[in-house]
């Protein structure tokens, strides 16, 4: 799969066409309406780790 | 030094070009724009051909400055073009960009610019208009250099 980092940390699939990412968008949309709760808690979940293994990361760096 | 002092956007440059290669002078580019009027503050966003569509916002420049502008990105796409710099009443381009989102419910938009820092004005109003929006859609930026070329092409974060 092609895929590139975007500035804003997204990754893309550079073989998707604009089409396909409006279409996805949408479809994952639907979801995060169907389940508010959840989008929020694995938002979270995902932040509480970021900010862990960054942390951990730094540490080791240094 | 240059000795220009103003805007650069309004600076002037001017490329020395050789002519088309042979193979391209005589071929016939087919217009890729199925739709009018196309000014911004013309458009109606809910008219029939951008529900649901992949929309391009070129500021006015730009297609001028692309050499294959139709072909690679307008083609199956709706069209509005603005300038950011010279247009008056961009408060309703924020409206119309917003009218799109939520009433037309646009697939993506596209804001193609120049690399001119007055340009990227475009780029702020469909921000603007996304953060007012109730309903999220992917939008990208696309800035092209004086002589057509991409600098840059990234999503907006949402």
């Amino acid at each position: 799969m092609r895929e590139r980092r975007d500035r804003a940390g997204v990754v893309v699939d550079r073989n998707l066409s604009t089409r396909q990412v409006g279409e996805m968008f949408e479809k994952f949309q639907e979801v995060d309406e169907k389940f508010p709760e959840a989008q929020r808690r694995y938002a979270a979940f995902v932040g509480e780790l970021e900010e862990k293994f960054l942390a951990r990361g730094a540490e080791v760096v240094r | 030094m240059s000795g220009f002092s103003g805007c650069p956007g309004s600076r002037m440059v001017e490329f020395k070009k050789e002519d088309a290669p042979e193979g391209t002078a005589g071929v016939k580019a087919s217009s890729q724009l199925r739709q009018w009027p196309i000014q911004l503050h013309l458009i109606s966003p809910v008219a029939p051909y951008f529900p649901g569509a992949d929309v391009v916002l070129a500021a006015d420049c730009v297609a001028f400055a692309m050499g294959n502008f139709h072909n690679d990105y307008l083609k199956g796409k709706s069209l509005a073009i603005a300038c950011p710099k010279l247009d008056e009443g961009q408060d309703a381009y924020v409206e119309k960009i917003k009218g799109w989102f939520e009433e037309a419910k646009i697939n993506t938009l596209t804001v193609l610019i120049m690399q001119v820092p007055c340009c990227r004005g475009l780029v702020g109003l469909a921000v603007q208009a996304l953060q007012k929006s109730s309903r999220k859609v992917p939008v990208r930026y696309v800035v092209a250099s004086l002589q057509g070329e991409v600098l840059q092409e990234e999503w907006v974060e949402q």
